[in-house]
Order: structure tokens, then sequence, then C-alpha cells
């Protein structure tokens, strides 16, 4: 089979179940089965076999007493005591022929309750009215008598055919019961193996497919700690290298500007300034891989300190202000928030400026950013908003992505390498803060962040707002 | 004249920059290449500032800023150090250092601090931006 091993196990698993709930419903149906039919059995032989044998042997005492009583007469003649005997067992004979009649009789061979009757009637109608001509008539009284006693034989022979016959049926009835019970036996001793292979099954399975998902648990603990290494082995690897290109950055940029210093307006000042720019564009760079990259192994550094807001927004303002400019755009703030907030302010700073960075270089030039800083609530709120051509509702989701960018060609030409953005997501969540944004195509973006403030030094005013 | 700075820093890479750079503000560039020759050098005295590096073979900067002080030396030192250095400005400034330049530094930055610190009639002394 080319199922996969697991997949077999568990057919293996469900299949022994169903086999097992399956002997388990046909152990029951035969153990019922088996009972019913013993009961039967059992019911038949006791109620017509057994009352049968009985019957017919009440029928021949009956006769028998007819007889005694019968040859009571013929020895010593008719008495009144004599005459009352034979006709009480003439009775009790007429009654258990009745007796068998309600058993209902149908016999082949064996004559109905009716015919047993009729034969005892005649027996008593034949020999009855010659009792009274004993001493009278005593040659007709001997004829009857004998025709009686004749007749009377012939009916005890038929009793004692019947009793044969009880006798015969119950114990029929009994080895049938006992073939029933030891057929049902068999089928149940059967179905009981049936049970234990299929626990057996079962049992071999269960301990498979625990092997299985152990197996499974194991291989996909060790897939996820492979993951794991492999992720801090990138990681690792980003924040080294970021880390080595500090020294030839450094190396590159101070001699240029060495360059620079002593010469300012020669003839390779300009070459010397564009590898100015160009090794700071790149320190930014190599900062920023080092900065996500110690995100992403949580050994991010955040230096924070217990800082009033003001004098931080007075100085993210006029950097932010310088930003903009440089990129041809114009920057309105308003700062309005105070309090106190537990934060490291370089990193919060430069979460913001990436934000205003990235809002006046995709604008067009002389475009408007707003910078607004308030306090809702017990939380610090700032805004960037611009005037530029907007981000389409399916790029929104990932904007905030590493090296997203919506409009490649126009990023790259404008110097973005598209982890701005990344970059203050990274360093508004590690300072327990959100960021959103929302866009209109055709009018622009805002992105907010919004930050905790430590809650007792805000401004009850500005509380207000927030509720 | 401008003071002598001692500059203790074992990337020859960057050593040869800061002299390029501090000699061109007219100082007198001392440089040692690693934590003892440049305790031996400090230990001389004369110097108008320090600009020593963090990882150094054979004695942490800052240890070396703390000995220093340590033996009752007031020269002005300004540390070289990359932002993630493990709390770099908190053990600094514990060991009586003056001032930090992030690596990579800008040239100005590092002329500005150094003239600040050190005095002397620096050529150019660009502000720090």
């Amino acid at each position: 089979m080319s199922l996969p091993r697991s997949q077999r196990q568990w057919r293996i698993l469900v299949a022994s179940v169903a086999g097992l709930l399956g002997a388990v419903a046909l152990a029951s149906v035969v153990s019922l089965l088996i009972t019913l039919n013993a009961r039967s059995v059992t019911d038949h032989a006791v109620r017509y076999d057994i009352e049968l044998e009985d019957r017919g042997d009440d029928l021949r005492v009956a006769v028998l007493d007819v007889r005694h009583y019968h040859r009571n007469i013929l020895f010593t003649g008719s008495s009144r005591m004599g005459l009352a005997d034979f006709e009480t067992a003439n009775g009790e004979l007429l009654a258990a022929i009745d007796a068998l009649g309600e058993l209902g009789i149908n016999e082949p061979g064996i004559p109905s309750a009716a015919d047993l009757r009729r034969m005892a009637e005649e027996y008593h109608d034949g020999f009855r009215p010659v009792i009274d001509v004993y001493g009278t008539d005593r040659s007709a009284f001997l004829a009857a008598s004998d025709t009686g006693i004749v007749r009377l034989k012939a009916l005890e022979s038929l009793a004692q055919d019947i009793d044969k016959l009880g006798e015969q049926r119950a114990a029929a009835a009994l080895t049938s019961l006992d073939a029933a019970t030891g057929t049902a036996t068999v089928v149940l001793v059967a179905v009981l193996a049936g049970l234990g292979l299929a626990s057996l099954a079962l049992g071999y399975a269960g301990l498979h497919v625990v092997g299985e998902l152990r197996r499974l648990a194991t291989a996909q603990e060790e897939a996820a700690a492979r993951l794991a290494d492999a992720l801090r082995a990138k990681n690792d690897f980003i924040a080294d290298a970021s880390h080595e290109l500090r020294t030839p950055l450094t190396v590159l940029r101070g001699n240029a500007e060495v360059g620079l210093a002593m010469d300012s307006d020669g003839p390779h000042a300009e070459a010397l300034r564009d590898i100015v720019s160009e090794a700071e564009r790149m320190t930014r760079l190599v900062e920023n891989l080092l900065l996500l990259a110690r995100s992403d192994t949580a050994s991010l550094d955040l230096e924070r300190e217990s800082m009033s807001i003001e004098p931080w927004l007075v100085e993210l303002g006029s950097r932010a202000d310088v930003l903009a400019r440089e990129w041809g755009a114009q920057l309105e703030s308003r700062l309005t928030a105070r309090g106190r907030a537990h934060l490291d302010p370089a990193r919060l700073q430069q979460a913001v400026l990436a934000l205003v960075d990235n809002a006046a270089k995709h604008g067009r030039a002389g475009c408007l950013v707003r910078l607004t800083a308030r306090t809702v609530g017990d939380r610090l709120v700032i805004e960037v908003v611009d005037d530029g051509p907007g981000i389409a509702e399916a790029d929104l989701p990932r904007i905030f992505d590493r090296f997203y960018r919506v409009d490649k060609a126009r990023a790259r030409a404008r110097g973005g390498a598209g982890l701005g953005l990344a970059i203050a997501r990274t360093l508004i969540e590690a300072h327990g803060g959100r960021i959103d944004a929302r866009s209109t195509v055709g009018r622009g973006t805002t992105i907010t962040i919004s930050l905790p403030l430590v809650g007792s030094e805000r401004e009850v005013a500005l509380e207000v707002v927030g509720a | 004249m401008s003071p002598r700075i001692l500059v203790i820093e074992d990337d020859p890479r960057v050593a040869d920059l800061l002299r390029r750079g501090l000699e061109f503000q007219g100082h007198e560039v001392i440089l040692a290449a690693d934590g003892p020759q440049g305790r031996d050098r400090w230990a001389e005295g004369g110097f108008g500032a320090i600009v020593l590096d963090v990882m150094l073979p054979g004695i942490n900067g800052i240890d070396l800023c703390a000995e220093r002080r340590a033996a009752g030396d007031l020269t002005p030192v300004i540390v070289l150090t990359a932002r993630d250095e493990d709390r770099v400005r908190e053990r600094g400034a514990a060991a009586g250092a003056d001032a930090f330049v992030l690596k990579p530094f800008k040239y100005s930055d590092l002329v500005g601090i150094v003239a600040r610190l050190a005095g002397g009639t620096g050529r150019r002394t660009e502000s720090s931006g």
C-alpha cells in the first residue's frame, strides 16, 4: 500500500474501533437470541411435552382406577359404595381426558380428546347398565364386563402411548435445548475471540499511533528548533555584517570629510561630497538593518528614561522641520501634548522622523507635511499627515513591512530602501505603542502613533478630549 | 600650538583617519594600538585629550579610563562607541569619560568635541550638526 505509515495506522485504529463496536453489538445480539431460543425451547418443553407426559400418566392412572373398581364390582358384586367409587373413577377418567383436551393434543397415531372421551363414554354406557343385572342376568353382565375390560385396556394402552410420547418429546426438547445452548456457546466463544482479537489489534494500533504522534511531535519540535536556529543565524549574520560595516563606513566618510575640510572648493569637492552623502545613506541603512535584526532577536536595547514630553517635542519639531526642508517640503507642527513618559527619546525621535521623512519624500515638491502631538486620555498621540498621492487600500496593510515600497521606481530614485516605516513600527511597538495608517488615494496619508504616558502628570483639560 | 591628542584605537584604518583629521586641525597626534600601550603613553601625560576606543586588546577602554581617573588623571576623555555596545555610556560615565562619539561618527562632530574639550586653536572647528 502506498499510504504513508501514519495514515495506515490511523486506518487500523479506526477499523479496530469499528470492529470492536461491531463485535460487541454482535455478541449482544447473539446472547439475546440464545436466551430467547433457550427460553422458547424450555417453554415449549414445559408447557406441552412435559404436560403431555404428565397428563398421559394421569389418564393411565384414571383408567387403572376405573378398572380397579370395575373388577371390584365383577368379583364382589354391586354395592352402593362400590358403585359410587366406580362412578367417581369414571368422572376422574373423563376429567383426565378433558385435561388432555385442554392441552390441545394433535399427534399422529394418537386419537383426539374427543375420540378418547367417546371411547370412555362407550365403555361407561356399555358397562354401567349391566351392573344393575349383576344378580339377575349373570351372562349378560359377564359379556358386557369383558367388553368393558377390553375397552379399558385399549384406553390404557392409548394413555401409555401418550405418556411415552410425552416422555420422548420432553427428552427431545431437552436435547434440542442442549444443542441450542451448545451452538450458542460456540457462537459466543467465537464472537468473544473476535472481540479479543479486535482489542489486541486496537491496542497494537493505538500504541503505534501514539508512537507515531510522539515521533511527529518530536519532528515538529526539531523543525521549529531548526527554523529558530536559521532565523537566529540570519539575524546574527545581519547584525554582524552591519556591525562590521560600521568601521569601513566611518573610514570612508571620515576620509572624504577630511578631504573636504582640506579642500572644500577644489576640483574634487563635489565628488567628496557625494561620497559623504552616499556613506551617510549607507550608514543609515546599516543602522536600520542592525536595528531590525536586533528587534527580531528581542535584543533591541531601548535606553528608556522617565522624561517630560515638552522639551522632547521641541527638539523633534525642529529636527522634523530641517528634514522636511531637505526634501523641499513644508512642515506645519502643532505640538500640544504634555506629560511624562518612560521612553527612549532618541529611538522615539528616530521613529517619528522616519515618518516625516517618508511623508516629505513621497509628496510633490513644496508639499505640506503636518506633525501634531496631543494628549488623548493617558496616551500620547502623534500624527504625521501628508497631502501626497496617498496609498491604495491594497497596499495599506503592507506599508509597515520591510523593504515594501508602493512605487518602487520612484522610491528608489529618491533613495528609499523601504525600511523607514518598518523601523518606525518596530520602535513604536518596542515602546508598547501602536502605529496605524489611513489613506485616501489623491488626498494623502495619515500615520498615527499612540504611546502610553505616565498617568499622573497629563493635562486634565486634555483628558476630556480623550474621554 | 593645538594640544597633543592621544588616540588609543586598535583598528589601523580608524586610527589613520583620526590622525589625519586631527593633524589637519593642527593637533599633534600620538597613536597607541592596544590597551597596555595606551596606558603607558597616557601615564606619560601631556595630552589635551584622549580619544579612546572601547574594544581594545589587552585592556578595555572603559577600564583603562577608570584606572587613569583613579590615579588622579583628569585629561578629558572622548570615548568612541557604537550605540548598541552594552551600556557603554553608563559604564563610561561612571568611569569618568567626558564625551561619547558614536561610530560611525562624523568628522566634524569629532573634531568639534575634541576642540571643545582639549581647547587649542584648531584651524577649523565646524560645529556639530
